[in-house]
């Protein structure tokens, strides 16, 4: 199914959840008028409703991990209940099967959805994690850190100039750490920027660094980083430059 | 008409049944906590789940929420301990106690890290005259099928906490510290019920960890003799951990 509670809800699951349960709840409705409206309006909802349960095995897919069925559990629970009773299994089977049926609807709208969120959201642009600069600000995370102020203003001028970079993670921590006659290290991202948002309705959050020359993001969304760089430092003046 | 009527009062019944183990079940695990032991019972209590405690005198009880307390207290030897409370299946259990007054943080919400709180009772004879917290994460490097990850570090102080009357104290979450906290949480994929990621930052880089540096009346750096030496047991389920002793190499 598409209910899953360990991800995080966001708008185009909520539109996917819906538009596939609504697309089960019209399929029933006109199974039942073909049928010439036989049998109970309410039995055969709770035959579909069964029919779903199935053995599934999970596979991963774009991203995802897909609940393909394998074997129609609940359709078979049907088919036992129903036998006992003369007539009711012809009634009802093509509600149970349509329930099986209803596993591969929530398939493709999952995949449907992978995809539509990936569009309206794009995991590598600065602006999906980004999107509403107004409140930013920052807070030292380091010691080594120079006391900084956000400069809104610059920040937000520069919305549209966010470029790609490399994260060389590997150079980053050996410049960082201390030389071995001692001294203090030195962190190339000590600050925290705080109070952003997200696009609107992409369930998605991120830890952004920044670097401590002020142009440099290094943005955390959990399972996925990426750094961005503008041109211009985000931190206000500060006259006394070293 | 007779059958109809034994019907609905089967009904009856079954609901009525439904009602009465709801509220079983409800008043097990969820009914809110009435009055926290006197003193000597808590004593008592203490000795029973752990004989070595051999608690003398309690020194306070304090609440870090409706649910959870902190009791510190004197062992018959003079040890200054510490004792964990959490209302849990109608009843106040003790989730720790440990001979020992190091500082220690306790997760009191797993959903929460922000709510975390560091408890201590620290042994007078260490002369502990001052000290400061840290909130740290150790820089960190990793890659992932040819995709890179770089982990900041970070050490964020607490204001200092200088050792009053008490022996014993306790210190929430400096706000500082709670927004960086919230943001990894907001982002952490396994922000899921259970509180399933690991406190243990030694076996997972990526975690935040607690740190402390004690000082003398002299300002200098101190290790304790007596806070250290104790023994103690914890039940299972309470996240329940050691702030680590920070010396002048671990400052950034």
């Amino acid at each position: 199914m598409v209910f899953d509670f360990d991800i995080r809800w966001d708008v185009v699951t909520v539109a996917m959840t819906v538009l596939s349960w609504s697309l089960l709840a019209y399929l029933i409705y006109r199974t039942y008028q073909k049928n010439g409206k036989l049998g109970k309006r309410r039995v055969a909802v709770i035959t579909t409703l069964v029919g779903i349960f199935s053995f599934t095995f999970n596979f991963p897919l774009l991203g995802v991990v897909a609940r393909i069925p394998l074997l129609p559990l609940g359709v078979w629970i049907l088919y036992a209940i129903y036998k006992q009773k003369a007539g009711r299994w012809e009634t009802y089977r093509t509600f149970a099967w349509l329930g099986f049926f209803a596993n591969f609807i929530f398939i493709a709208a999952l995949l449907a959805g992978v995809w539509l969120h990936g569009w309206l959201y794009p995991k590598d642009e600065a602006a999906t994690y980004m999107a509403d600069l107004s409140e930013a600000a920052i807070v030292k995370l380091h010691p080594s850190a120079e006391e900084r102020m956000l400069n809104s203003k610059v920040l937000q001028d520069q919305h549209d100039q966010w470029e790609r970079a490399a994260i060389l993670n590997q150079a980053w921590y050996r410049e960082a750490s201390p030389s071995r006659e001692g001294g203090r290290s030195v962190e190339r991202f000590p600050y925290l920027l705080a109070e952003v948002s997200s696009k609107w309705g992409s369930g998605v959050h991120a830890v952004i660094y920044i670097e401590k020359d002020g142009k440099g993001f290094l943005v955390d969304s959990g399972d996925q980083q990426h750094y961005f760089r503008l041109p211009a430092s985000v931190f206000l003046e500060v006259d006394d430059e070293n | 008409m007779k059958i109809k009527m034994s019907y609905k009062g089967k009904l009856l019944l079954v609901a009525l049944g439904l009602m009465v183990a709801l509220g079983g079940v409800y008043w097990f695990f969820a009914a809110p906590p009435s009055s926290f032991p006197a003193e000597a019972e808590l004593v008592e209590r203490l000795n029973q789940s752990f004989r070595k405690s051999n608690a003398a005198k309690i020194q306070a009880v304090i609440s870090l929420d409706d649910e959870h307390k902190y009791v510190p207290f004197i062992s018959q030897g003079g040890n200054y301990s510490k004792s964990y409370w959490v209302w849990k299946k109608h009843q106040w259990q003790v989730a720790r106690v440990v001979t020992s007054g190091a500082p220690e943080v306790w997760r009191i919400d797993p959903l929460e890290p922000t709510r975390d709180v560091v408890v201590w009772n620290l042994d007078p004879r260490d002369q502990v005259d001052h000290f400061v917290f840290y909130l740290f994460r150790d820089r960190y490097y990793r890659t992932s099928y040819d995709v890179p990850y770089y982990y900041p570090e970070v050490q964020l102080k607490s204001k200092t906490v200088s050792s009053g009357e008490q022996t014993y104290g306790r210190m929430a979450m400096p706000q500082e510290w709670t927004l960086f906290l919230q943001e990894l949480q907001a982002a952490s994929p396994q922000r899921r019920a259970g509180g399933m990621f690991s406190f243990l930052h030694t076996q997972n880089p990526q975690q935040t960890g607690i740190g402390w540096m004690p000082y003398d009346p002299q300002g200098n750096g101190t290790t304790l003799e007596h806070s250290w030496k104790g023994s103690g047991f914890t039940t299972g389920g309470e996240e329940i951990h050691l702030v680590e002793l920070f010396t002048e190499d671990d400052l950034k």
